[in-house]
């Protein structure tokens, strides 16, 4: 199960759309804090990663802008881990990039940098300007708020790589 | 709430007061559940200044203490034990404390989390009192399990564990016919005063703790029961100065030094290893 996205990919199943823009920063929440000392652990941890340039933050409501050196080398999956070791979780993860006549739906896939982001739960649209895709794979989103997308891809596939290919939908805003 | 008010439960009683108040959990006279952050290193000092009654003097206890965060489920405290007991100030001992968080549900701005912890100590002092006290008075080791839950501003903290007491070194032997295991608990709560809204991490915090904390010996069935009201200032989210005093509510077993201050410093470093 866990290799189908791969095969679908190699097998042309899904509709995949290479952009040609790059990551252009991160946002996410931190949960399960409200004292200053543990969000400037979590800043810490998240500003002594490597790719990570500047981190801004917003104490009041945990979370935290990260933008970067060389977006070729950003890993979530890190951005992840830097939270999870300040000893919190991801509330949310959203991506920004920039876009250009777009085209996805639910099940299509965009390449992006390095990554490959399935969409979930959305109707066919062209992507325009900025925009935000939040990731709904387990870890990256509260429980509560991912049970909306899990049963829209969980009995697809899993994730096969945890650093490389996410599944996204686009946040109201 | 009426029903458990009227069974008179002072557990009870103290939760339902600070209920809505708000709190943060980095307790003065416990643990919580939740870790120091991984990498990270935590350097504290912690002065007692207590009252001996049998002597009537100043006991002045100072435990340095070095905190690693090995990785986000666990730490490991090493501590140092000095005293000012029987004229100058000497080293009695030393002990190692850690700490495993085994459950987490996190939400924004709340958790619930449970630890396990267990602590092993090394003390010369002379045993005088039937309390047993494994980071200021005797050689032994413990280990419990710590449930915290923090809902926005407000935490609370349960802790329950159990005690085994030695011979201390030096030839100071345990008492005999003198209890050597004891059931130690506490529940803890706090407020944050200051500041209102967080906008930068150089904000002084402060927080108002009040933790209740006690001893059942088993075998001699005796207890004690503390109040300790702390204030807590953190400087630069980085440094803590707690200054808390304890003093006895109940007991029917003999202590020396139940009552009076202690004053603790502590430094956080991040991401050293």
């Amino acid at each position: 199960m866990k290799s189908l996205h791969i095969y679908m990919l190699v097998f042309g199943l899904f509709i995949q759309t290479v952009a040609s823009s790059q990551i252009q920063s991160v946002s996410l929440q931190a949960s399960g804090l409200t004292c200053s000392m543990c969000s400037r652990a979590i800043y810490k941890s998240l500003k002594k990663l490597p790719s990570v340039s500047k981190v801004q933050e917003d104490i009041a409501h945990s979370s935290y802008h990260i933008q970067f050196k060389d977006a070729q080398k950003v890993s979530l999956a890190d951005l992840k881990k830097a939270v999870l070791d300040a000893g919190f979780s991801v509330a949310w993860m959203e991506v920004k990039a920039n876009f250009n006549n777009v085209e996805v739906a639910s099940d299509s896939a965009l390449q992006l940098d390095d990554f490959t982001f399935f969409f979930v739960d959305i109707q066919k649209q062209k992507l325009n300007g900025e925009r935000k895709l939040l990731i709904v794979d387990k870890d990256y989103l509260l429980e509560k708020d991912r049970k909306k997308y899990a049963g829209t891809f969980e009995s697809k596939a899993e994730v096969p790589d945890g650093d490389r290919i996410f599944h996204v939908t686009l946040p109201q805003s | 709430m009426k029903k458990f008010l009227q069974q008179g439960s002072l557990w009870v009683m103290f939760v339902f007061y600070f209920n809505g108040i708000g709190a943060q959990e980095l307790f003065v006279f416990s643990e919580p559940a939740s870790n120091m952050p991984a990498k990270s290193l935590g350097i504290r000092a912690s002065n007692w200044l207590m009252y001996d009654n049998t002597n009537k003097t100043l006991n002045d206890q100072l435990i340095p203490e070095l905190m690693w965060g090995v990785n986000k489920n666990l730490m490991l405290h090493l501590d140092g034990f000095f005293t000012n007991q029987g004229g100058n100030f000497h080293a009695v001992g030393a002990g190692t404390y850690a700490k495993y968080r085994i459950y987490s549900a996190d939400a924004v701005n709340r958790h619930f989390r449970m630890a396990v912890y267990g602590r092993l100590s090394l003390n010369n002092s002379v045993i005088f009192q039937q309390e047993i006290d494994l980071t200021r008075n005797n050689t032994g080791y413990a280990f419990g399990l710590i449930a915290t839950q923090l809902l926005h501003r407000q935490a609370i903290s349960a802790t329950i564990g159990f005690n085994q007491a030695f011979n201390n070194g030096s030839e100071n032997k345990f008492p005999p016919g003198q209890s050597d295991q004891a059931i130690n608990f506490s529940l803890s709560t706090g407020r944050l005063l200051l500041p209102r809204e967080y906008i930068n991490y150089k904000q002084t915090n402060l927080n108002l703790m009040l933790e209740l904390s006690g001893q059942h010996l088993i075998g001699d069935n005796v207890n004690f029961l503390d109040l300790a009201p702390a204030v807590q200032f953190i400087f630069n989210s980085q440094t803590r100065l707690d200054i808390g005093y304890k003093f006895q509510l109940y007991s029917d077993m003999q202590r020396v030094t139940p009552n009076g201050f202690m004053i603790r410093v502590e430094h956080l470093l991040f991401n050293v290893f």
